[in-house]
């Protein structure tokens, strides 16, 4: 047996006169029939059924003044099959249609239900596009606001927190690592056909074409060119400090990376420093000056290492190189790039340190450059500043150079001039 | 392939330029990736341009037009019975769909995406053939599928094209029959019914569901229920179709029906059943592509198929079919192609019944929340409580919410009444957003509205 109270009329009406009863006492009533009709001060109302049964018995009658809440009817839950059953009990049965089975994909790419029935926490579109962004997904992040509202911030604070992720495609089929506890041990299987040494089991890959050309290239230039690698320390405390109050506030809450600074300060030196914008052309025993300066950035990508390329760098300023970054990023991973991107650089930044590792090293120039810079881990240290001990961040850089074209002497000269960029970071914005 | 034959490498091709299509080709080119788009039509725009969504929607528009006049006889102000123009009703949808075509392709041009009319059909996994078109070969890097669907024929009324049609002939208006059966229960169909009653035609509308707008809540459907039930000839639900006889002139067709079986003549019949994918011609075997029975493939929440070069979006990808959930779609596939971790994550997509009254909802129904022991409540008001609806003479609406109990976060939204297509943007993003009763509660609304009903239900 349930009762039926009068619902809730809408627009701060809270009382009304029943104007008829719709049904009888016995009669079979299916779900969202009529009941009965109720004039209000605004208007007359059907009221429906909100459930199928028998009504037992009635506790108003017609012409009586009725308040929401009052208790109007009560119905059994007598039988009530021979009623074709409504779309309560199938609600997504297919829309008529010959025998036909309608499992179908949409259960994968269409249906948008709650799914499932697990709650989800609310989160809004910007925020889960936003954790999306950062890899993260949004079922595993902690909400801070009511009801486990997951908000800017506790994304945010999630990318931050994660561990740097040293593969930086973290999605889909494969089940995400960092969010489950490490399996025993399972040792990574190395791709290959099946082969065996002398002393054991070995695979044996066939290079990939990028891998091919990446081999090619890396041992023509490190038996051709005599590289000569410095290495060096820059203070990046007060570039730190500037990019993060950088850009002004219209430009909303873009970030710029340190990386974008370096590039313009690379830039800027090549202009003075033209011998590491050039080639050594052996074959006409020339050295060929480059009147154009364009940067390439090494990126680490699924296909391999890449050099997409930011053309005539010396035009742009920081802001500008950082959205030429952030579209390289997206478009060397993508389908949108070419062969033709990685053409034409006349000088290589490499940035290990990005993915987590690495102090100093010594990085190998590309084939047509001179040098190429490797920046390391930026890392909070001991520095002595003015004399006394002070907590600085610091990069530490390795710098290559092809001692063909330039002496040490230059390159001291060149590499002064980038670390004082750096160091006093607000001329680059000039 | 022929020695010396003109092969173009493309790096994205889209095939098909309905809304699936031509959002994932613009997006595509946004972001930077040169983009080839292939549609059999000269014209961008699919058959939700060309004989679906925007030829139904402005013929609903004109049949409401037909339907306020006959309502304002109840506050007393009378036309004369309107007298239908059928060649200009015809021009007017044209014209309109022309309009919107040529906006897509200058959009196109702007964006730098190249168009190419032809049948696309699979080599391998990496080649297309072109048939018909100015290029005979093309080499992708990735494709995207968004080749839609294709109306499901009923096995006792196949389609001849002449007396038993399909819902895109239907929508081209060759001629208004005397008496006409549309045979179906979803959307396409209680449309194309009220379409034609508009327009003078003794619609019979036969559906096997126990109830119109099956995966709709029964509430927000009965008004509308009510008004075909005024406007038809007959409604008939729980109705399968025995057998039929088809001559040049004539349709005769016995349903079988929980009252007894029954026989009628009909001038035309329009079958309304649903689709089916549209891969039956694409090579799509010479693929890792997976399709089910229904010729609907199957994706991933980024739109990927069992081919990595290969995605899909739109109806093609089985229900719930329509534009908007298209669009979104082909976007997301776009965004994926050029390197963005993007997915279709949609919480709630909106199902809108563009009749007279509209039936609009999105996120969970009550139905779905009850068959799924989902916790809930529902909150709903009938719209004869509204002070505009009455003033409007149109109380036959209903708002509803379906809430969760205990967080009072709203998960369901259903509207039926005039004007719901459009209020149902509110739920969907009330739904996305994930807010609770009191927001929409506390949020003003205009008064007297219709709309103000969410914020009344939510009280």
């Amino acid at each position: 047996m349930k009762d039926f109270k009068l619902p809730d009329l809408g627009e701060g009406v809270h009382e009304g006169q029943i104007v008829r009863l719709m049904v009888k006492a016995g009669e079979m009533i299916r779900e969202d029939q009529p009941l009965m009709e109720v004039e209000t001060d605004k208007a007359s109302v059907e009221i429906p059924s909100p459930f199928s049964g028998t009504v037992a018995k009635w506790h108003v009658e017609e012409g009586q003044l009725v308040h929401v809440g009052d208790v109007m009817v009560t119905v059994g839950d007598g039988a009530v099959a021979a009623e074709p059953t409504q779309s309560g009990s199938k609600p997504e049965a297919p829309i008529a249609r010959p025998a036909a089975s309608s499992t179908t994909a949409g259960s994968n790419g269409g249906v948008a239900v709650a799914a499932t029935g697990n709650r989800r926490a609310p989160a809004s579109p910007a925020v889960r596009k936003l954790a999306r962004k950062h890899n993260l997904d949004i079922e595993t992040i902690q909400g801070s606001g009511p009801n486990g509202r997951i908000t800017r911030a506790d994304v945010e604070a999630a990318a931050s927190g994660a561990a740097p992720s040293p593969a930086p495609r973290a999605r889909s089929a494969a089940p995400q690592a960092s969010t489950r506890p490490a399996p025993m041990a399972p040792a990574v299987e190395p791709p290959g056909e099946d082969d065996q040494d002398k002393w054991g089991p070995i695979r044996r890959q066939k290079n990939s074409r990028a891998r091919s050309t990446i081999a090619a290239n890396m041992a023509q230039s490190w038996s051709t060119i005599p590289h000569v690698t410095d290495s060096d320390d820059v203070d990046v405390t007060e570039l730190d400090r500037l990019r993060r109050g950088y850009p002004a506030p219209e430009n909303g809450d873009r970030k710029i990376t340190m990386l974008a600074f370096i590039v313009r300060a690379v830039a800027r030196a090549l202009g003075s420093h033209p011998e590491f914008n050039a080639v050594f052309d052996a074959e006409n025993d020339q050295i060929v000056y480059r009147r154009y300066i364009n940067i390439a950035v090494a990126v680490h990508t699924e296909r391999g290492l890449i050099t997409p390329v930011i053309r005539n760098t010396d035009q742009l300023n920081v802001l500008d190189i950082a959205d030429a970054l952030d579209e390289l990023a997206q478009k060397a991973r993508s389908a949108a790039f070419t062969v033709n991107d990685t053409r034409g650089g006349t000088y290589t930044i490499s940035n290990p340190g990005a993915l987590g590792g690495s102090r100093y090293s010594t990085p190998i120039i590309p084939p047509g450059q001179c040098a190429v810079l490797a920046l390391g881990r930026t890392r909070l240290i001991p520095w002595v500043v003015n004399g006394s001990i002070e907590p600085r961040l610091i990069m530490p850089v390795s710098h290559s150079f092809d001692h063909r074209i330039a002496d040490g002497g230059d390159e001291i000269a060149f590499m002064k001039h980038v670390i004082g960029a750096l160091e006093n970071p607000a001329r680059l914005l000039l | 392939m022929v020695v010396g034959e003109f092969t173009q490498e493309a790096n994205l091709v889209v095939i098909g330029s309905g809304p699936g299509g031509y959002s994932a080709a613009f997006r595509a080119a946004e972001l930077g990736v040169p983009t080839i788009i292939i549609d059999s039509r000269k014209e961008l725009g699919g058959i939700c341009l060309h004989a679906g969504c925007i030829p139904s929607k402005t013929l609903l528009h004109i049949a409401e037009t037909i339907s306020l006049g006959r309502r304002a006889a109840a506050f007393g102000v009378e036309y004369a019975e309107p007298r239908i123009d059928l060649e200009r009703v015809r021009a007017w949808v044209s014209q309109s769909s022309d309009r919107l075509a040529s906006g897509l392709s200058s959009r196109a041009r702007k964006l730098g995406v190249d168009v190419v009319s032809g049948r696309a059909t699979f080599d391998d996994g990496k080649n297309l053939s072109i048939h018909g078109g100015s290029i005979p070969r093309i080499k992708f890097r990735r494709a995207i599928l968004a080749v839609g669907g294709r109306p499901l024929a009923h096995p006792a009324l196949p389609f001849d094209e002449h007396i038993v049609i399909n819902p895109w002939q239907a929508l081209r208006l060759e001629s208004i029959p005397t008496s006409l059966l549309v045979v179906g229960g979803g959307a396409q169909a209680v449309e194309l019914a009220m379409i034609y009653a508009a327009l003078g035609s003794k619609v019979t509308l036969a559906a096997e569901s126990a109830q119109l707008l099956p995966s709709g809540d029964a509430d927000i459907v009965r008004p509308l229920h009510r008004a075909l039930v005024e406007n038809l000839n007959s409604v008939l639900l729980g109705a399968t179709i025995a057998s039929a006889k088809v001559d040049d002139k004539a349709a005769q067709v016995s349903f079988s029906t929980k009252d007894g079986a029954r026989e009628h003549s009909f001038d035309r019949a329009i079958v309304a059943i649903g689709q089916g994918g549209n891969t039956l011609d694409l090579g799509i075997d010479h693929t890792r592509v997976e399709c089910d029975s229904d010729g609907f493939i199957r994706v991933d929440d980024q739109m990927r198929t069992g081919e990595s070069r290969i995605m899909a979006v739109g109806d093609v990808t089985g229900p719930p079919w329509s534009a908007d959930r298209a669009l979104a779609q082909g976007r997301i596939a776009a965004e994926v192609v050029a390197g963005w971790n993007s997915a279709f994550d949609a919480r709630a997509v909106p199902r809108v019944v563009f009749t007279d009254p509209n039936v609009a909802w999105c996120g969970l129904t009550e139905a779905q929340a009850t068959s799924q022991r989902i916790p809930h409540r529902v909150a709903k008001i009938p719209w004869g409580s509204s002070g505009r609806a009455v003033g409007m003479n149109r109380v036959d609406g209903l708002t509803k919410l379906i809430y969760d109990p205990d967080t009072k976060i709203v998960l369901g939204i259903g509207i039926v009444g005039a004007g719901a297509a459009e209020m149902i943007g509110e739920g969907v993003l009330a739904v996305e957003m994930g807010v609770e009763l009191d927001d929409l509660a506390d949020t003003i609304h205009p008064h007297p509205s219709m709309c103000e009903l969410l914020s009344d239900a939510a009280r």
